[in-house]
């Protein structure tokens, strides 16, 4: 219980500070702005695909300014405590390394949470709204709101589980690495090199030779598929998508707290 | 039984440190160390107040760090009251004030050692009781519902102080507690470790204003590059025979008689001057009766 | 493990991480598309580094199609369609759209000043077109074999452009036959038989259908197809004194 209580007052004070953040609050408001500017969508009467743009409009603030605010937010909260010796006081009393590390992902990774909520209810506002008016327009056979709702917030389900890996990864670099720019930019590296594991399999799978196919198969599998996040099939299945977030977020967050451990403070 | 005897000593002390090193190493392609201690053996005893003294980059830091397991040694030993620094439940009984301590700018000095002392387990209306206690023991009342991005640098100090007092540790590591503060408050915070002797608590004081360090340790260590070059009580280091014993009057008229009835006695006078009080005297003196002026 | 940089070991974890997890990566991960003809916009990397604003992208670049179209710039409106088509295969309005301004509105533009060309050559434009837009059509069916929407789409262009109607109560039949058995193509196959005078087939088409309709999940269109049936049977045209051309557009299609 001790340990779970040290877990929970390093992840309520992380929690504060990221939603005191102008950068939380600067890409929260840049993310609902982008949805709800998708009402000028109206001026080009695309019909019953309107709502399809929109809901594709909410996906991709979510997509692209969560994964900004993970990478940037897990750098900066972790290089602040260190460079600003905020941790010593910290680490002086009964607290182990590991629950202030665990600490910190889930108080950081909470407001992210919250993030992907506030869109996602923006979104089912614009969704309903624009079905509702798009009932009258004679080329629309039917609104297909409820089932492009459903897939609204299965990809922002799916997408919660690539920031909890994506989160862990930024972690576990900035648990080893000396600087804040270093651990931002091996974010946005591995972020990238996640989307792209696909090509390394085709790569493996079409070797000519064993060394270049031993390489590829590597890289193949060094790194988590995040298409899994941003693909999901029609009929999901979740369980199987959180143990293979969840494995990699551990592994992670295990790597992480052994460099942690190590670390000179 | 000897063995005995030995192992029940060392399970008493606050901390000891045996042949204790430390090799910090940077870079990854171009290795450098740099040897910051060198078999560093040191006891604290129990109730008193150590002073560890040393030049910039002797050790002192390193030393109080590996206390509390804040950094890891090369090789040797360090045990916190018969624990290693590495289990948490040894850092229980410490408090430990940090060099120019730096806290959570948007949370309020009460609310900060509130969190600390939660850190440390209490809860509760103990929790609010020794809180008070504490901020008031530092001289923060009437401040501590402020943010403390406002807080000057003395009363950061005083916060940190209240923070490593909170849960009433029995051992409290201080990292030059003076920095940066003012005359009065670095006279403060002496009397305070005073207190904290008195009541029975250890005290590690890392410092080094020599001035502060001789007037409430018990005893000290020196460490030079990452070796210890001394070590005993005040007394002992500062060797206090009669070599010059002086007497002090108090006007230039009073010297000049008591010069001539020495000499008359037959007693040798070497040398006879006006005693000069210090910067520190004179300053504290006008700035309280500054003070006491404005309340009248 | 101080001799090796703390990224090689990260990568290891990794690795070992993605090795546990084949069986679920291989269940999970979505199915490989053939994103070969990508040269004029961009490589697999840029598509795989879009990730989840993949689709996004394409709205922008179907926003930026719809100016080209309104500028009537056949060679941008076409290229920038085909971009869109390939980033977001999945999604049939992109080709259906892509395929409508083929169709329809190019040839008006090949057209130009002249607002009444030569017959014969207005059916030479039109049906070059055609046969572009069933291209297009075709590769959508590779993509998302599974949509009525791609055959009904088909249908519509044999029948309203190139005048085939035996090859378009075929694609109906197709797009009827797909997932959702959307009631309405089946009836638009059944006019068109009747149309080719094949008025058994059309009736025996009909009750087929009917037969296989739920009346408590559609009522309005099986209220429909069961009027269709009874006007049928007595030997009646379901059209009845409707204006109703053999050759709707598509608004007049949905309205039927």
């Amino acid at each position: 219980m001790k340990g779970l209580r040290a877990l929970w007052l390093i992840a309520r004070h992380t929690w504060v500070e990221v939603v005191l953040s102008r950068v939380f609050s600067i890409f929260g408001l840049l993310a609902a702005a982008l949805v709800c500017a998708s009402i000028f969508l109206t001026n080009f009467h695309f019909g019953s695909a309107e709502v399809r743009f929109i809901n594709d409009l909410g996906q991709g603030a979510i997509s692209l300014f969560g994964s900004i605010l993970v990478v940037t937010l897990a750098a900066q909260l972790f290089f602040r405590e260190i460079e600003q010796r905020t941790v010593l006081p910290i680490l002086a009393r009964p607290v182990t390394r590991s629950q202030f590390l665990l600490g910190k992902f889930l108080g950081t990774l909470a407001p992210i949470l919250v993030f992907v909520l506030g869109i996602l209810i923006l979104l089912t506002l614009l969704l309903w709204w624009r079905s509702s008016s798009l009932e009258q327009d004679p080329s629309v056979n039917k609104a297909v709101l409820p089932l492009l709702l459903a897939e609204a917030w299965t990809s922002g389900f799916f997408q919660m589980l690539k920031f909890a890996v994506l989160g862990s990864m930024v972690f576990a670099v900035a648990s080893f690495s000396q600087s804040f720019s270093y651990t931002v930019s091996m974010g946005f590296a591995l972020f990238f090199a996640s989307h792209l594991v696909h090509l390394a399999i085709d790569f493996y799978r079409e070797g000519e030779n064993l060394f270049s196919q031993g390489l590829a198969f590597f890289f193949a599998y060094a790194l988590p598929d995040f298409r899994i996040f941003n693909e999901p099939p029609a009929d999901p299945d979740f369980l199987k998508a959180i143990l293979y977030a969840s494995t990699y977020s551990l592994i992670y967050l295990f790597v992480a707290t052994r460099f942690f451990q190590r670390r000179e403070l | 039984m000897g063995m005995l005897v030995v192992n029940y000593c060392i399970m008493e002390q606050a901390i000891t440190l045996r042949k204790l090193r430390k090799v910090f190493r940077s870079g990854s392609v171009r290795v450098t160390t740099v040897q910051a201690l060198e078999g560093l053996n040191l006891e604290v005893r129990p109730g008193e107040v150590f002073g560890l003294l040393g030049p910039n980059g002797s050790g002192k830091s390193t030393t109080i760090k590996i206390c509390l397991d804040l950094v890891r040694p090369t090789s040797g030993d360090c045990l916190v009251f018969g624990g290693k620094p590495s289990n948490p439940e040894s850092r229980r009984r410490i408090g430990y004030v940090p060099e120019a301590p730096f806290f959570y700018g948007y949370l309020s000095g009460e609310a900060l050692v509130q969190s600390m002392g939660r850190f440390s387990g209490l809860t509760g209306a103990d929790l609010e009781k020794r809180t008070s206690e504490v901020i008031a023991t530092v001289g923060l009342n009437g401040a501590e519902g402020r943010p403390i991005r406002t807080y000057s640098k003395g009363m950061l100090q005083r916060l940190g102080l209240a923070q490593a007092l909170v849960h009433d540790p029995d051992l409290i590591i201080l990292d030059e507690p003076t920095a940066g503060v003012d005359p009065i408050g670095a006279r403060e915070i002496t009397e305070l470790i005073r207190l904290l002797k008195s009541k029975g608590k250890t005290v590690l004081l890392c410092s080094h204003l020599l001035s502060q360090v001789e007037s409430v340790c018990d005893r000290v260590a020196i460490l030079h590059r990452g070796r210890m070059i001394a070590e005993g009580t005040m007394d002992s280091l500062l060797q206090r025979t009669a070599h010059r014993p002086s007497l002090v009057y108090k006007s230039q008229q009073d010297l000049d008689e008591g010069r001539r009835l020495a000499e008359k006695a037959g007693i040798s006078v070497s040398d006879g001057v006006g005693y000069e009080r210090s910067l520190e005297e004179v300053f504290i003196d006008l700035v309280r009766e500054g003070a006491e002026e404005a309340v009248l | 493990m101080q001799f090796i940089p703390p990224i090689l070991w990260f990568l290891l974890a990794s690795f070992f991480a993605g090795i546990i997890t084949i069986p679920l990566r291989s269940e999970l991960e979505p199915p490989r598309q053939d994103l070969g003809d990508l040269e004029g916009m961009g490589q697999s990397v840029l598509i795989g580094s879009l990730g989840g604003l993949r689709a996004l992208a394409a709205d922008f670049l179907w926003l930026q199609t719809n100016y080209y179209w309104q500028q009537k710039n056949h060679g941008l409106t076409e290229t920038t369609a085909m971009a869109v088509t390939r980033l977001q295969p999945d999604f049939p309005y992109f080709w259906i759209e892509a395929s409508r301004m083929i169709v329809y509105d190019m040839p008006v533009w090949r057209f130009g000043e002249r607002r009444s060309p030569p017959k014969s050559v207005e059916k030479r434009i039109r049906r070059e077109q055609a046969e572009s837009g069933l291209k297009l059509l075709s590769e959508a069916a590779e993509f998302i074999p599974d949509s009525p929407a791609i055959p009904a789409e088909k249908a519509r262009i044999y029948w309203t452009v190139l005048d085939d109607p035996e090859k378009a109560q075929e694609y109906y039949k197709i797009a009827y036959e797909k997932p959702f058995q959307t009631a309405l193509y089946a009836r638009l196959r059944a006019l068109i038989l009747l149309d080719l005078g094949r008025k058994q087939e059309a009736l025996d088409w009909s009750r087929k259908v009917l037969s296989d309709m739920n009346p408590d999940q559609n009522p309005v269109q099986y209220a429909i197809l069961e009027e269709y049936v009874r006007d049928m049977e007595l030997g009646e045209d379901p059209r009845g004194d409707t204006t109703v051309p053999s050759n709707p557009s598509p608004a007049a299609e949905q309205a039927l």
